[in-house]
């Protein structure tokens, strides 16, 4: 084995054990909690990726998929329905909205899909808000089941946080093996020239709507477990603000890198709390990071690493 | 012999009755409290709410320094901790995980209710006492023992702004204006309701996203419609743009609404003939008092906040107080302050008298006014229908 190839692994062992004793550290509270919600963040800019980052399409439209995997969640279990069925239920809604609105949409180029998608995201919005017997409106929906699978679950945000490590583990091998897969490579290729890559046969309407299904699909799971880990949803954690603070996830964490997004969603649910001490001017301080990190590292957190370590064998 | 045992055992009963009665005396005192005594409050202080959620903050936070400079509880000072909720509900549920990490005595929600919703269920879990604000009529129908309301709701409003338009302004077809949020679709629902009860008819039913800022669609609908009033229920800001644009379009209707309509932020935005004639009906609010001590508050908290207090500020400012002469009663024993606060029976604050219904709420009495020019001027009290 190679010498940087054994620190890699060395490194990652460390980072697991670490993110693996976290909860023996801090008690079943606020920062499980906000880790948890960190996560969950993680999932659905890791689908955020697939068609801004690799395809290169603007897509507002995640945090509507996030609500419609939760709300699908809430109103199938509150209805009785076993928790089993309710990430295939998400899953299938979230797919079904996302060829509504990519099929029509996706042949399009440059800033239709984002025009489009914010108007999506406040159809969604206007929908849950409007539609009280079922939603609960405004008000949102309260006391909805937990995750259960044939009577066992996780109890506790500490049982939750091991639970979502998984999920995102599986979420980010899924992520890698698509990216170095044909398709991976058709969605960079869109992402780079929509004409170049049509000359060398990449159906770029197809890529674009497949990458746009599986960020729907990332979006409609983590809603699922949002809504089955938290108990009460309402319209204001899927709205407008939040779909710009998963783009700013995605951003700055480093579009096109998994890792980028883990860091970024990681980054930019614990800074606010950090903050919070500031009082109104934590928002200053916050938005004021944003901008250092766009303007000093374009190519996010992530990317602070690998040209650091450009910059030292420059040096040498 | 027989005779002197049945003594010594009736007298070591007397005595162990005795003892378990200075035992529990001893426990209800409140030198026996934490010191300082812990209080917690989530409520929005940043984000679009920010208007809305300082209020809760300031009423809270001037009883809580007027008591700590007057002595604090039986010697004790109390020790308030504020946490900001944002405007999502996500951030209010970090926000009350974060107070109930330091184990309050007691904790105080905001008046938004979808944040109300989203942290019942720890509260209720971590058995602390929560007085909330919260306007939902659902809020206390979540079925937690531990939860108490202090501030009017618009189920109330609901049931009286449709009783007073028809009985005693004699208007029957009114058009209805609501903000499409938690509070003034609840409301709009209810008015609707409560106007079919006395044969009413709503002109037009029409809402406006929080966000919006130009209502005149609306507005003009209701106008073509024939409406003969309009009723609006909304927050102050946007009450403010609402009566403006009434105003640019020419439409002359009796309008009544929410406390918005008497709102000092919502004056302050308006001129004398904008604001003239509005009716409300709401909470009370200080500025129409005619106590010189409730004067001079208002005057305080407008001089220590530089906004005016309104019927939150009184709500949450009575609230310390409600907890104090508890708390003097009781101790710092959680479930004696649960169950002290749900016998609540006229309990005289600054401009009502509060007392706990079954489900938790304890103020029942609004206010009716009626702006003459950019004053409000109250035309009396108004209680929920069995107070």
């Amino acid at each position: 084995m190679k010498t940087s190839n054994l620190k890699t692994w060395i490194a990652l062992g460390l980072f697991a054990i670490a993110v693996l004793t976290i909860p023996l550290a801090a008690r079943d509270g606020y920062i499980i909690q906000l880790l948890n919600i960190a996560m969950l963040n993680a999932i659905v800019v890791l689908g955020l990726n697939f068609a801004t980052g690799w395809t290169g399409q603007i897509n507002f439209g995640q945090a509507a998929f996030y609500g419609l995997g939760a709300y699908t969640t809430a109103i199938a279990t509150k209805a009785g329905l076993p928790w089993i069925s309710t990430p295939f239920l998400s899953v299938a809604v979230v797919i079904a909205s996302s060829l509504v609105l990519g099929l029509p949409t996706l042949r399009l180029r440059t800033y239709y899909l984002a025009m489009t998608t914010i108007g999506f995201g406040e159809i969604v919005r206007l929908i849950i808000v409007h539609w009280e017997p079922v939603t609960g409106g405004t008000s949102g929906l309260r006391a909805i089941p937990g995750i259960s699978l044939f009577g066992f679950g996780p109890q506790g945000q500490i049982q939750h946080y091991y639970l979502l490590i998984a999920v995102l583990a599986v979420a980010v091998l899924v992520a890698g093996r698509i990216r170095h897969s044909a398709l991976g490579r058709a969605m960079i290729a869109t992402k780079d020239s929509e004409i170049a890559a049509e000359q060398s046969g990449v159906d770029t309407t197809r890529t674009k709507l497949l990458a746009f299904i599986i960020g729907a699909i990332y979006a409609g799971l983590a809603g699922c477990l949002y809504a089955s880990s938290i108990r009460f949803i309402s319209p204001d954690s899927f709205s407008g603000i939040q779909a710009v603070l998963l783009m700013t996830m995605l951003i700055v964490g480093g579009m096109g890198s998994i890792a980028g997004c883990i860091i970024g969603a990681v980054a930019l649910t614990l800074l606010p709390e950090a903050l919070r001490f500031l009082g109104q001017w934590y928002l200053v301080l916050y938005g004021l990071g944003v901008i250092v990190v766009i303007v000093l590292a374009p190519g996010g957190l992530a990317s602070i690493a690998s040209t650091m370590r450009l910059r030292l064998a420059g040096a040498r | 012999m027989l005779q002197n045992s049945f003594k010594s055992a009736i007298v070591g009963a007397a005595v162990i009755c005795l003892s378990a009665g200075v035992a529990r005396e001893s426990k209800a005192d409140a030198a026996s409290c934490a010191s300082p005594i812990p209080f917690g409050l989530t409520t929005a202080l940043t984000g679009n709410l920010a208007l809305l959620g300082t209020q809760a903050r300031n009423g809270v936070e001037f009883a809580v320094d007027e008591i700590n400079a007057n002595g604090g509880i039986a010697g004790k000072k109390l020790a308030l901790t504020t946490e900001d909720t944002g405007a999502s509900s996500t951030d209010a549920l970090n926000a009350m995980n974060r107070i109930l990490e330091g184990k309050p005595l007691i904790i105080f929600g905001s008046m938004i209710s979808p944040h109300i919703f989203a942290q019942t269920e720890g509260v209720t879990k971590s058995e602390t006492p929560f007085l909330v604000g919260a306007t939902n009529a659902k809020v206390t129908a979540q079925g937690s023992k531990w939860l108490f309301r202090t501030h009017v709701h618009d189920g109330q409003l609901a049931d009286l702004i449709p009783e007073y338009l028809v009985k005693s302004l004699g208007k029957t077809k009114p058009g209805i204006m609501a903000v499409a949020d938690d509070y003034g679709l609840g409301a709009s629902r209810g008015i609707q309701a409560a106007l079919a009860k006395f044969n009413a008819t709503p002109a037009a039913v029409t809402s406006y996203a929080p966000s919006d800022k130009d209502m005149s669609a609306q507005l003009l609908e209701i106008k073509d419609k024939g409406a003969d009033s309009l009723i609006l229920f909304g927050r102050p800001a946007d009450v403010t743009l609402v009566i403006k644009q009434m105003n640019d379009l020419g439409i002359k209707l009796t309008t009544i609404g929410n406390a918005s309509m008497v709102a000092q932020t919502t004056l302050n935005n308006l001129s004398a003939a904008e604001a003239d004639g509005g009716y409300a009906i709401g909470g009370m609010i200080p500025q129409t008092s005619t106590d010189t001590k409730i004067l001079d508050w208002a005057k305080r908290v407008q001089e220590k906040y530089k906004i005016p207090a309104d019927n939150f500020t009184v709500s949450y400012y009575d609230t310390v107080y409600l907890l104090k002469s508890i708390v003097e009663k009781v101790g710092c024993d959680k479930p004696a302050i649960r169950d002290a606060l749900a016998a609540t029976k006229d309990w005289k604050g600054m401009l009502i008298d509060y007392q706990a219904d079954a489900r938790g709420d304890l103020a029942h009495t609004l206010g009716i006014y009626r702006n003459k020019g950019k004053t409000p001027e109250l035309a009396g009290p108004i209680k929920e229908s069995g107070f």
